[in-house]
């Protein structure tokens, strides 16, 4: 799928599971480990290109993996239908500075990702900024250069 | 404590419907969705996760030479995952131990343990041996969910 095309995919199925996907990331050993997120389409906050985007938890083994090996592979599936984006993360959160983003806009960008992926506005989510804070809750931004999906879509 | 138990009950919610994810060479990981449930091993006897894999693919090169794969069943926000060595039995993978001539009959079981049901079992045959399918049985070393 062309990128363009395969996001619209994404916000489709997204909107229809509240933003559930699976993610794998990689152990150090090369494994995939599984989890589940909340994920959404949102522009990346320093290049402006349209990134899918989820929020982790400040100690989670998927931040562990993704700092020593940043890429994964996320799948969105509603019924049979499914799409499929594999890219390599960039992190922006209390823990992870991210180049070229001021570290007082991470509030904001986590509701933006919450907001693209769960729904509601970003406004409906500032009353869990504290929460965030004290999670040291953390965005997750994947730059998609696999987007795929069934053979026969 | 996750379990194949967890994973039988979700797979009849789900009719069976699972991401499963493999390796490429470089390290990166492919994603697909299959059907997929719990069968006896048809060597060991062991209960593992099984679905069937057409001839041909991708998926099915990357598991011959990085025999490994982590398979996700998800309902709602209810999920399992099961990670494990992945053995193949099909007609360009013969399986020490297992019979050949059985291989249609262990496609049906695994097509039957992912929820599946057919009118007509030789057609089903007739399309798995003219599509080269082999079944994919992942021997469980990690059962997980989630955290809370």
């Amino acid at each position: 799928l062309e990128n363009v095309t395969g996001l619209d995919r994404v916000r489709e199925l997204g909107a229809r599971e509240s933003g559930l996907a699976v993610v794998f990331t990689t152990r150090a050993d090369g494994t995939g480990q599984a989890s589940i997120v909340n994920a959404g389409v949102v522009d990346h906050p320093v290049t402006g290109e349209p990134v899918v985007a989820f929020v982790a938890r400040g100690e989670v083994k998927k931040l562990t993996n993704l700092r020593a090996r940043p890429r994964l592979t996320l799948v969105f599936r509603s019924g049979w239908e499914w799409v499929a984006v594999e890219g390599e993360t960039d992190l922006a959160g209390p823990d992870h500075p991210l180049a070229g983003f001021e570290p007082r806009g991470v509030p904001r960008l986590l509701r933006d990702v919450y907001a693209a992926a769960v729904g509601g506005t970003e406004e409906d989510w500032a009353e869990l900024d504290e929460a965030m804070a004290t999670e040291r809750q953390t965005a997750v931004l994947v730059r998609p250069d696999r987007v795929y999906s069934n053979p026969r879509s | 404590v996750a379990s194949l138990d967890r994973v039988r009950e979700l797979v009849v919610r789900e009719h069976g419907l699972a991401v499963v994810t493999t390796q490429r060479a470089d390290g990166s990981m492919p994603a697909s969705v299959v059907n997929a449930g719990v069968l006896d091993h048809p060597v060991t006897g062991e209960p593992v996760v099984a679905f069937v894999a057409r001839g041909g693919t991708r998926k099915l090169a990357n598991l011959r030479a990085r025999p490994r794969a982590t398979v996700v069943f998800r309902v709602g926000w209810e999920w399992v995952a099961v990670e494990g060595t992945a053995e193949l039995v099909g007609p360009d993978d013969p399986f020490a131990g297992f019979d050949s001539g059985a291989v249609p009959k262990l496609l049906r079981d695994v097509f039957v343990a992912a929820g599946g049901t057919h009118d007509d079992w030789n057609e089903y045959d007739r399309v798995m041996t003219a599509e080269r399918r082999t079944a994919v049985l992942v021997r469980p070393d990690r059962v997980y969910s989630n955290p809370g």
